[in-house]
């Protein structure tokens, strides 16, 4: 009896989470039919474009248009009716003042708007240098409210962070944070309610008065200014916009500026930014060698698609700084690891030695004879000494006899696997292809399978690029089977319905309840896919499944990279320009996610576009260089 | 002594069951992977040794208690598999680990069913709602081997995981 009443309490308490988080969202009465991103509006075009004007003479010291002369330059004005419209001014700059100013466009006057704002910036910011590459914003405040539970409900979950704003109200007034807030600055879910509060209280709200404020939740039509003078607002929602095209010329433009992102962040002695906040222009103090060597492969990449020198000598500078960082195998001669920085110790990682043997390749066949034979063949002994008999990897190596750690690494394997792959590509030597095959074969065949049981195939992203390109050597069904299966398993967790998804979420993963889907996932598994929908073209020319999740992915790559087109609220847009950030709502930019967006871009304009290199290009005899002739020898 | 062998055989498949159960909740780092492959399989064959000590006599309330046993020993096993997911021990774990504790929640389940339904049948209430748990028990595991080897359930399951975040975040 006691155990069937506490089966029955259990049961419901595991419907009641999921009910009662469903049950308080809603949409808002009379904006059910509100589109996602709201439609191109001449009264946004006006208010924003009159806004720009008064701000601009504001600047020059030249007197301010009239209400009237600016009713004459944007006829606009006439329709904007009562709003409520709030115009925001945002201030490129991590110093207090940055912003977002708003002001109330009161009777469409919007000079007086303007002005409010500008009056109100500290003197030192009221000039041309400062505000250079300030940006303004409008909210139409749309009506209807809906009613939030207290917190915002069980993780926030009532709340759509960047989509929802929060209305504090009561007798005196009401006091709104505007939805796009919430993903302009990183806030977790749970807390929206409590920062809008917070803010309150840095505009006139006492602590009582916001605790005891009725909340609500209201939607807004948001438009940020054109991008060139006399163009239109462009329509905004989650502190983003729409990326209009994904095309090759779209995806070649996004490799460009994110190797140019790459190769900026690229110090003069090698080392590449790790983690860039830019929302706060702020850089993190970890490091990682994986994710340096990853890096570097990108940007020869990138050389390779584009040819620019900056980005060669760039990269070409991270491969000192990462040889400067390999030790020698003193107990093996010849075979070399690289050391990763860490809190406690330096390990040797296989997923070092993989990536590592994959950017001095990538090097090498960006431009024959630059790479380093000692470094690279050096690696690739090493590989071949971390794996067992029976074609598995070890993942880290005991250097120094103090290595304790069971741990494997899903994904160390398969780098190494693509850098042996790779290493077959740029010499013709089958040891290493052999060595490649055997480490696959094992992933493929054993690894997550006994006694009878297949556990689960885990969305290896480096596993199917390798056996992609293995396939073109030595094809094998079960091999070929395998990767078509990783691409599913990455399918079936990402948002790939448009008829379903929220328009910028549309190839994002599943986050957990409190997150939105990671941009940086999209990255990697940017890479998985046109892996798989390169194996599609070849193997199964009759279907488009893989190629159409690249695609889907690619909107979700594309639309989390920072241009001048969605950076307007950061605290240093050049900067980040050509970055991909982490989330739609957390900004920090870590160099593997631009290395991971950038490779799977590249894969996927293969597809897209004639006469891209091949990313598993293979060297020919005559196109060796006699350096590494020499080397091989 | 007939009816203490039995009793203590159980005792004893319960108290390593829940030894292992109790690592994984409070530590799952520090069990090593080499427990979860011998100690749940050797509750099961001790309580299995039990059962087939007093197969031919046993009663409602002995019966009761074995098949509980056996039951806890499959939900046990059920349960470690979870908190070994959940706390990152694919990391660290082979297949061979977790599909050993796939069978001994098969083997106990199974094992526990009929059991009950032989005790169930000499009228016990009891035997009979534990019948229906180690039922259930069974059932959870066909799902998870459905899972783990049919494509329309993965992708049913899929489809489940992305309608909630669409849910909760459409």
């Amino acid at each position: 009896m006691v155990i069937g009443a506490l089966l029955i309490v259990a049961i419901g308490w595991w419907l009641w989470v999921p009910l009662s988080v469903i049950s308080a969202r809603g949409v808002i009465d009379g904006l059910e039919e509100e589109p996602f991103y709201p439609p191109l509006d001449l009264r946004a075009d006006a208010l924003l474009g009159a806004a720009r004007q008064v701000l601009d003479a504001r600047l020059s010291d030249a007197p301010p248009p009239s209400l009237g002369t600016l009713r004459a330059s944007w006829p606009g004005l006439a329709d904007v009716g009562a709003g409520p419209w709030i115009l925001s001014l945002y201030v490129p700059t991590a110093s207090s003042y940055r912003g977002p100013h708003v002001a109330h466009v009161e009777s469409g006057d919007v000079s007086a708007a303007l002005n409010h704002l500008f009056d109100g910036l500290p003197a030192k910011a009221r000039n041309s240098k400062t505000l250079a590459g300030a940006s303004l914003k409008l909210d139409l405040v749309l009506p209807g409210r809906r009613s939030l539970p207290p917190g915002g409900g069980r993780s926030g979950s009532a709340i759509d962070p960047g989509l929802d704003g929060i209305e504090l109200s009561d007798a005196e007034g009401a006091w709104l944070y505007l939805p796009s807030w919430s993903a302009e600055r990183k806030i977790k879910r749970r807390l929206i309610v409590e920062t809008a509060r917070e803010a309150s209280r840095k505009h006139g709200w006492s602590k009582e008065r916001a605790d005891a404020a009725r909340i609500q939740a209201f939607r807004t039509r948001a438009w940020v200014e054109a991008l060139e003078p006399g163009g239109r607002a462009r329509p905004t929602a989650r502190a983003n916009v729409e990326v209009p095209v994904v095309d090759a010329a779209a995806v070649r433009e996004s490799i460009r500026i994110g190797g140019a992102y790459l190769t900026r962040e690229t110090s003069s002695r090698g080392k590449i930014t790790y983690e860039f906040q830019p929302e706060h222009d702020r850089i993190g103090s970890g490091y990682n060698m994986l994710r340096h060597a990853g890096t570097a492969y990108s940007m020869f990449q990138v050389y390779r698609l584009l040819g620019n020198e900056a980005d060669f000598d760039a990269a070409a500078r991270a491969m000192d700084y990462f040889k400067a960082r390999m030790k020698e195998d003193a107990a093996h001669p010849g075979e070399w690891f690289i050391l990763d920085p860490a809190k406690k110790r330096k390990r040797a990682k296989l997923g070092g030695a993989g990536l590592g043997l994959l950017a001095w390749v990538e090097m090498e066949k960006a431009r024959p004879g630059s790479a380093d034979y000692e470094a690279m063949f050096g690696l690739a002994r090493h590989i071949l000494r971390m794996q067992n008999p029976d074609g598995s990897f070890e993942s880290f190596y005991d250097w120094d006899g103090k290595e304790r750690t069971t741990r494997k690494s899903i994904f160390y394997p398969g780098e190494a696997i693509l850098g042996l792959t790779r290493l077959h590509q740029l010499t013709g030597d089958e040891s290493w292809l052999d060595a490649a095959e055997r480490g696959a074969d094992y992933l493929v065949n054993k690894r997550w399978v006994a006694l009878g049981l297949r556990i689960y195939i885990p969305p290896d992203a480096w596993l199917i690029q390798a056996l992609e390109e293995l396939d073109r050597v030595r094809p094998d069904e079960r091999r070929a089977d395998y990767a078509f299966a990783i691409a599913a398993q990455i399918a079936r967790h990402k948002l790939m319905d448009p008829s379903k998804a929220p328009p910028d979420l549309v190839g994002g993963d599943l986050g957990g309840l409190s997150s939105l889907p990671s941009a940086a996932n999209s990255g990697s598994f940017g890479e998985a896919l046109s892996a798989a929908a390169r194996l599609e073209a070849r193997r199964r020319p009759d279907e488009t499944r893989c190629r159409r999740w690249g695609e889907l992915n690619l909107g979700m790559q594309l639309r989390n990279q920072f241009s001048e087109a969605n950076s307007w609220f950061l605290a240093n847009p050049a900067r980040a320009h050509g970055g991909f950030r982490f989330k739609p709502n957390d900004h920090e930019i870590r160099n593997d996610y631009v290395q991971h967006n950038i490779s799977g871009l590249f894969g996927m304009l293969q597809l897209m576009q004639p006469g891209v290199p091949d990313i598993g290009a293979v060297v020919g005899p005559a196109e060796r260089s006699a350096a590494l002739l020499e080397a091989m020898r | 002594m007939k009816r203490w062998l039995p009793i203590g055989l159980g005792v004893i498949g319960l108290l390593l069951a829940g030894y292992i159960l109790f690592g994984m909740l409070t530590g799952p780092k520090q069990v090593a992977p080499g427990q979860v492959l011998w100690m749940p399989w050797l509750a099961v064959g001790l309580t299995a040794a039990a059962i087939a000590s007093c197969w031919s006599t046993v009663g409602a309330r002995l019966g009761s208690f074995l098949g509980l046993a056996l039951g806890a020993q499959s939900g046990s096993a059920l349960a470690c598999i979870s908190l070994a997911v959940a706390a990152g021990r694919q990391n660290y774990w082979d297949a061979v680990h977790f599909a050993s504790l796939y069978w001994v929640a098969v083997v106990g389940s199974l094992g526990a069913l009929v059991l009950l339904v032989r005790v169930a049948r000499g009228g016990s209430e009891l035997a009979r709602f534990l019948a229906v748990l180690s039922g259930l028990l069974l059932g959870a595991c066909v799902v998870l081997w459905a899972w783990m080897t049919l494509g329309p359930v993965q992708e049913l399951q899929g489809w489940i995981a992305r309608t909630l975040y669409l849910l909760t975040h459409g």
